[in-house]
């Protein structure tokens, strides 16, 4: 089993609404390619460092999935590269399955400046 | 005169529940210049294994907008 991790930027000027049917349309597309989804996190709006696209803020999310499919990883990067509302992402192969991230560890995250 | 300087010892090999992660920004940023360059192992006395996954976790936290690639300290 191959465990996977990605972090994405979201258009800042999105709903709730239309955030949840992105990251619906994300699960969907995870499922198609054989993955299966281990944890969603929302980190929320928050500054970005540089601007990307002419955008000073963006809403992280973290999503981590597992799948027999190798070719996966490149399959949802591709996707999102071709998704208008998906401002930057970045995969990371994790070499073991990762541990459900503490309600700490979350906090210290979301921390706001 | 010889300078005698007391021996550092790295922080994550002190310290092994200290995970290296690029999501750890606030973290990561001890061992980033305020311009957010990296700082040399020779400063911060990380060992060598330890300066290696730091390198990689900022250069990935700076892809993602966590970390800048270059702040400019004139303009602020």
């Amino acid at each position: 089993m191959r465990y996977y991790e990605n972090l994405f930027i979201v258009h800042p000027n999105y709903e709730q609404a239309k955030l949840n049917s992105i990251i619906e349309s994300l699960k969907k597309e995870i499922n198609e390619q054989q993955g299966n989804i281990l944890t969603v996190e929302d980190w929320g709006k928050r500054r970005l460092v540089y601007p990307i696209e002419k955008q000073k803020y963006g809403t992280y999310i973290l999503i981590q999935y597992e799948s027999e499919n190798s070719k996966i990883n490149r399959e949802i990067e591709s996707w999102m590269k071709l998704n208008q509302d998906i401002l930057a992402n970045i995969t990371i192969a994790l070499d073991k399955k990762p541990e459900p991230r503490s309600k700490a560890q979350t906090d210290n995250d979301n921390y706001e400046e | 005169m010889a300078i005698i300087s007391k021996k550092k010892i790295c922080k994550f090999c002190e310290n092994p529940s200290e995970k290296i992660d690029y999501k750890n920004y606030k973290m990561l940023r001890r061992f980033v210049t305020e311009q957010g360059k990296i700082i040399p192992s020779r400063i911060t006395g990380t060992c060598s294994k330890h300066q290696r996954e730091l390198t990689k976790a900022i250069k990935r936290a700076r892809n993602i907008a966590l970390l800048p690639y270059a702040f400019d300290v004139t303009q602020s």
